[in-house]
């Protein structure tokens, strides 16, 4: 009788005990239980529960991962909503309770009912709310806005007022102040990606940071809070500039991963740098960063800054522009065309290179390039641009003197840093005959060199003898040397190397035969004039060197032959020579 | 009378809230790594073991597989997964991982190298949430999470040899399976499974021959109403025959009798506590050492147990 009466209040205080803990944890308690959950038992056991029985947001935060988390059983894969640790921003974390209810979809504040149990009840109201980390609590809306904002499957991640209520009340504006887009005022920029859905691009499985897109499909377009650092660059449309390293295709996420560590790593994504990869190396250790990188005539390289530059050419364009290009990469391409959509080869610029590289153009570090270090000797500082030849810390030529930074393309052919038609004149010279180079492209190449090379001292019209180069002063009849004047020649008629017009240059491989204006030696070609031709100073692939036979149809030099146009080294009394 | 009907469910509640209260029997020591050199794991999901005694750890979100020395559990490489990847395995010289993203299992040279798949086209992996192999008889076993079996492939080959369970009828043998260990010396197959409460299917650990017959069930049902783990995880096998398990809500590491499905020893429990995990989801164990390795997903680390694999 005893045992009888114990066991009858067991079972009574036991039943008050649920359905206290039903009110307790289910305070909304009409509204039906999600029917994937199948029921209280599927969070809750009544005895020996695991864990620690639900006493806070971080048990339960593991309670829903461990079916809604990567390796859970659930397809609607899910993680809380948190910062990456490079944020510029302070570490934050939205756990899941944050946002859910964990029972039901509540009713909203326009009298529909949300979606995925977004919302929950605060402060009194039945309706979905949220209390949001700037802004208090907030009524939050998030259900199908069907066809009427473009899809059945269109939630209103971002609300962008679109109910003309005047209160931004989505899913995710509802909290956001701070970010670029959608925030919950009017404030920032409410037309990114209109019509889509956030979490295509920012992953609710991915803490909802911006990946799911990958590197094309968000840096297609550019965002900019406009409160510091850019946030995002738009890089899609700069490799359908005129030259750009991906060709014959469109940029894809592989060719990022190419040059770029925040491809191969995400953790580097958001840094605040530029982390690029030694292409013959994938691991950290080959890894470059740097926050900004220009690069004018005028800049001041010493220090540092240099080496930052040497480190960049040395670690990075050089491992790919070398013999065996980029070795390293579990990407789309093969080592010598490493990116998706390529034709040629890699093209080998670091053999060229040389210390004592007599073409004193690039070296891969201090060198016998007398322009660079100024000397009370070499009297050459006159002839120079600052801050060659007179800044003693500026003692090495880098990639980026000629070429462009911007890897990802430029308007200028060769990504050069100023605008020359290369591309015409190879072309050009591919033909059986051709006429004269355009005027428009010597007037550029020397726009170019004068980059670096004073112009007031190589480009003039008359007797240049007393301050620069040793230019012959041609009368009219034979056509000056300066383009400016009608001269058919210019920089580039003596001074080739710029490239192999006809391709018919002797190749080392992988296409050394061009861009020979970085250095190197060459095979003489036939139709050429050795005597008094020294490859010094590029004094080759121009005119002078046979391999410019097509630029002036019917003799135009007259009797000037080949290398032996230096007229004052050959013939005039004074011996004059190419030093300058 | 109204005195003892009160105190009996008391003294109950506070019986089950004291052994639901276990302390730590050793503590973790976590890999969190700081760039540059060492790498800060993200989301780290399943571990391995490879024969120089380094884990390999699939990071969900970094997409990558990182390298983990076992001593000081500092992350000496990595690459990269061109998806999420999930589980991952070592054999000969080949890293096998689970790309949920593609829907198949990928093999990567020691280096990082992707040689080939398991899987795709011809058998897709929907979600292959872990991996084991047998590296005696040449077999890889691959949990497809939401195929709700375990596909069976040839190591070398790659060729599809067949899925486990033989006989599935309404995912009863194999309801939501998630990990996966093997023990070569029994040719047997463990599967984490965490039931299904619509057809009352309770979480389970089912032992499997590699033909796919089912052999054994460990429940985490306990009595009437009582629960032993219900989100198992990973799984590790020792040289003994032991079933290690890790339940991911928790916290737990449990050992179980691969026969009587006793519960040797539990280790770990939900914390952020030395010692306590936050939804861990896989373990190792060093043969060797016998020390307990395991994926602690919340705080994205790897914790060691010293000696925890000894019974």
């Amino acid at each position: 009788m005893k045992r009888k009466i114990l066991l009858t209040g067991f079972i009574f205080v036991f039943t008050v005990l649920v359905l206290i803990a039903a009110l307790v944890f289910w305070p909304g308690g009409t509204e039906a239980l999600n029917p994937n959950h199948t029921g209280c038992s599927t969070c809750h056991s009544f005895h020996n529960a695991p864990g620690q029985k639900l006493t806070n947001d971080a048990v339960v935060e593991v309670l829903c991962l461990s079916c809604h988390g990567p390796a859970g059983i659930s397809t609607l894969k899910a993680d809380v909503h948190k910062n990456k640790p490079s944020s510029s921003y302070a570490p934050f974390t939205m756990t899941c309770t944050d946002c859910h209810d964990a029972h039901d979809n509540r009713q909203n504040w326009l009298a529909g009912t949300n979606l995925k149990q977004v919302g929950k009840k605060i402060t009194g109201s039945l309706d979905a709310r949220i209390s949001t980390p700037n802004s208090g609590v907030r009524d939050v809306v998030f259900e199908s806005r069907g066809t009427d904002a473009g899809g059945p499957s269109l939630h209103s991640f971002a609300d962008n007022d679109q109910d003309g209520n005047g209160t931004y009340d989505g899913a995710c504006e509802v909290c956001h102040t701070l970010a670029a887009n959608h925030r919950n005022n009017s404030s920032g920029d409410h037309a990114h990606y209109t019509g889509q859905t956030c979490t295509d691009c920012h992953p609710h499985d991915g803490f909802f940071n911006g990946s799911g897109g990958g590197c094309t499909g968000c840096h297609g377009s550019p965002q900019d809070k406009g409160d510091g650092p850019p946030t995002r660059r738009a890089i899609s449309g700069e490799f359908g500039l005129t030259s750009h390293h991906v060709v014959g295709g469109p940029v894809t996420d592989d060719d990022c991963g190419v040059c770029h560590y925040e491809a191969v790593d995400g953790s580097y994504h958001q840094d605040n740098k530029v982390d690029l990869r030694n292409p013959d190396d994938a691991s950290v250790g080959a890894l470059i960063s740097f926050a900004q990188f220009t690069h004018t005539p005028s800049d001041d390289y010493a220090g540092s800054g240099q080496q930052h530059i040497l480190d960049v050419q040395d670690n990075f364009c050089m491992k790919c522009h070398d013999s065996n290009g980029a070795t390293e990469t579990n990407f789309s391409g093969n080592a010598l065309q490493p990116f998706s959509s390529n034709s040629r080869d890699v093209p080998n610029v670091f053999d060229r290179f040389d210390t004592a590289n007599s073409y004193h153009h690039a070296v891969p570090g201090a060198g016998t390039n007398e322009y660079c270090i100024p000397s009370t000797t070499n009297g050459n500082n006159i002839t120079m641009e600052l801050p060659w030849n007179q800044n003693s810390t500026h003692d090495v030529i880098s990639c980026f003197d000629c070429h462009m930074t911007g890897g990802h393309g430029s308007a200028n052919q060769r990504m050069l840093r100023t605008s020359i038609d290369l591309d015409g004149l190879e072309t050009a010279g591919a033909a059986a005959d051709i006429g004269l180079i355009p005027s428009s492209v010597r007037t550029d190449v020397e726009t170019f060199c004068s980059l670096c090379h004073k112009s007031s001292v190589y480009v003039i019209d008359s007797d240049p003898e007393a301050v620069g180069s040793i230019f012959e002063d041609h009368p009219g009849s034979q056509g000056q040397h300066s383009a400016a004047s009608g001269n058919e020649m210019g920089c580039i008629g003596c001074h080739g190397g710029i490239v192999d017009f006809g391709a018919g240059l002797a190749s080392g491989g992988n296409g050394a035969a061009r861009g020979n204006l970085h250095g190197g030696s060459f095979v003489w070609g036939s139709g050429t004039f050795s005597a008094g031709v020294t490859t010094e100073y590029f004094m080759v692939g121009g005119w002078n060197s046979g391999w410019y036979t097509f630029i002036d149809k019917g003799n135009p030099m007259g009797g000037c032959g080949g290398g032996d146009c230096n007229h004052k080294g050959r013939s005039n009394s004074e011996g004059k020579s190419y030093t300058r | 009378m109204r005195k003892s009907v009160l105190l009996v469910p008391t003294v109950i509640i506070l019986i089950i809230t004291v052994f639901s209260c276990q302390s730590a029997v050793f503590a973790g020591s976590g890999a969190k790594g700081k760039k540059p050199g060492i790498h800060q794991l993200y989301n780290p999901i399943r571990l391995a073991l490879t024969p120089e005694g380094n884990l390999l750890v699939s990071d969900y979100q970094l997409g990558m597989i990182v390298t983990v020395n076992s001593k000081d559990l500092k992350t000496t490489r990595w690459f990269p997964v061109e998806g999420k990847p999930l589980g991952v395995a070592y054999a000969k010289g080949h890293i096998f991982v689970g790309n949920t993203s593609k829907k198949c299992v990928e093999v990567y040279s020691r280096g990082g190298k992707k040689l080939f798949n398991l899987g795709s086209p011809t058998e897709v992996i929907e979600h292959p949430t872990d991996i084991a192999v047998d590296e005696r008889e040449n077999y890889v076993f691959v949990v497809d999470g939401v195929g709700k079996s375990v596909k069976m492939f040839h190591l070398l080959k790659g060729d599809f040899i067949r899925t486990i369970p033989a006989s599935n009828p309404n995912n009863s043998n194999l309801s939501n399976p998630t990990g996966i260990a093997v023990d070569p010396d029994g040719n047997e197959v463990y599967v984490s499974d965490y039931g299904d409460p619509k057809y009352y299917v309770k979480p389970r650990i089912q032992i499997f021959d590699y033909n796919g017959n089912l052999l054994d069930t460990i429940k985490g049902k306990k009595g009437m109403f009582g629960t032993r783990f219900s989100t198992p995880q990973g799984l590790a096998v020792d040289e003994s025959g032991h079933v290690f398990m890790v339940d991911c809500y928790s916290g737990e590491i449990m050992a179980f009798d691969r026969y009587s499905g006793t519960l040797l020893k539990t280790l770990g429990g939900y914390g952020t506590d030395p010692g306590k995990l936050r939804l861990p989801l896989d373990i190792v164990i060093n043969p060797k050492s016998q020390d307990i390795y395991v994926t602690n997903n919340r705080a994205a680390t790897i914790e060691i147990f010293p000696k925890g694999g000894q019974l």
